[in-house]
């Protein structure tokens, strides 16, 4: 075939398409809750969440740089809750998994996730929750990550985040 | 089905010894891997174009590896697909083929490209890139078989095509299984972690071993070397010579491997 030599040393992408899988717990007797996801403020997701389990999945560029994962958490008012024969019947909703490029990212979510929750008049706590996964009250959960997402996962691992 | 026997020479034996026998050299990572990638994207037997479009170059303990952390990356047998008539180690995995025209939609391929079964890109290659696109099927090459081959043409940049394995192992360096992984987007899997996370002294051994043995080996040995003999061989038995230096189709139409003919096979001088 006799092809010359061309060597074509291509340089590092510097973006990726990068798959995100969220599986997301929810019970309710009256309405479900609302969430929306956004990464950088670009909002991805947003509508309620079925009972149980409700998957959602969506792919996004991403430039080579840091960026924030939000979830916000809202539909639950005073109203959601109720006493039944003497136990509490409400509105519920958790993160079960993350799952970034193929990786569950469970104790990273645990040790480096914050859930920023939104009290009403009748209530108070900390302003910031570490490793929160279920919220109990409206507010938004945040994960600062980097892209290219298998070097964030790497320095994570290593301890160098 | 053929047996098949991996050429080796005289050359390729000494530089084996010369490796063992001769104070080995130090070079870092990044010089030893440069060399390989030169050394891969040298070859002027095949026509492989599209290396700008890989983006990511790791070094790998060759084509095994590269399956291997193909499939860690998809998390598991389930989340990939072959072709049938593959490299048998998938068979030992228990999957099977998906013919061409049923390929499932958004599920990655990996597949064997050259393909020893018929000594040259798979005949329904160009079907195979049609489903793919048409389905959004990621294809991951296996080209282990490369190095022994000429008039290989693939266009790396196909959309589909998302990473290649290449190995020097077949040129008789079983013995120090490494190779290059050209991908367009790393994913984490075995090939990350052995360059981004073991960054230091990571298989310095195997890696300086196989660079000093592609310093001495040219990218297109083989054909260059036994092109004649080959062609010699052919018409002498009435074979039909194939894209593999070390296959032909036989006078009964089926492949066969005539390492030991051509005077190539291990115990060959």
């Amino acid at each position: 075939m006799g092809a010359e030599k061309v060597l074509q040393y291509s340089k590092e992408p510097t973006s990726e398409l990068i798959k995100f899988q969220f599986v997301f717990s929810s019970t309710y007797w009256n309405t479900p809750p609302h969430i929306e996801i956004a990464i950088d403020n670009n909002v991805y997701h947003s509508g309620h969440l079925r009972h149980y389990k409700t998957p959602i999945v969506f792919t996004v560029p991403l430039t080579f740089a840091d960026h924030t994962l939000q979830i916000k958490r809202t539909g639950k008012t005073v109203e959601e809750s109720k006493q039944v024969a003497g136990k509490w019947e409400t509105q519920s909703c958790a993160i079960e998994s993350i799952t970034i490029d193929g990786i569950n990212l469970r104790n990273i979510l645990w040790s480096r996730s914050t859930f920023v929750p939104v009290y009403d008049s009748t209530q108070s706590g900390d302003a910031v929750v570490n490793g929160e996964l279920i919220f109990g009250y409206n507010g938004t959960f945040n994960l600062d990550f980097t892209s290219p997402f298998y070097q964030y996962v790497v320095d994570c691992v290593r301890g160098a985040r | 089905m053929t047996n098949w026997i991996i050429p080796t020479d005289g050359f390729l034996e000494n530089t084996k010894l010369y490796w063992y026998n001769q104070s080995q050299e130090y070079k870092d990572v990044g010089t030893n891997k440069a060399v390989l990638n030169e050394w891969f994207q040298s070859t002027k037997r095949n026509s492989i174009s599209g290396w700008d479009r890989m983006g990511c170059v790791d070094l790998t303990m060759g084509c095994t590896h590269f399956i291997e952390s193909f499939i860690i990356g998809q998390n598991g047998l389930d989340n990939f697909q072959i072709l049938p008539d593959e490299y048998a180690y998938y068979g030992f995995l228990g999957k099977w083929g998906n013919s061409v025209g049923k390929l499932e939609p958004n599920k990655p391929l990996i597949v064997t490209l050259p393909n020893y079964n018929w000594a040259d890109l798979r005949p329904d290659w160009e079907e195979v890139l049609r489903e793919c696109e048409q389905k959004n099927i990621q294809i991951h090459i296996d080209a282990a078989w490369l190095t022994l081959s000429k008039d290989i043409a693939l266009d790396l940049a196909h959309p589909c095509i998302q990473s290649i394995g290449m190995g020097i192992s077949k040129y008789s360096l079983q013995w120090n299984r490494v190779g290059i992984r050209y991908s367009k987007q790393r994913k984490m899997d075995s090939i990350t972690v052995f360059n981004k996370f073991y960054i230091h002294n990571c298989n310095d051994n195997l890696y300086n071993c196989a660079r000093f043995c592609v310093e001495r080996i040219p990218r297109d040995y083989m054909w260059d070397t036994y092109e004649q003999h080959n062609t010699d061989m052919c018409k002498k038995n009435n074979w039909h010579q194939t894209n593999l230096i070390h296959g032909v189709w036989g006078e009964s139409n089926e492949m066969r491997c005539i390492t030991r003919e051509l005077g190539l096979g291990p115990h060959s001088k």
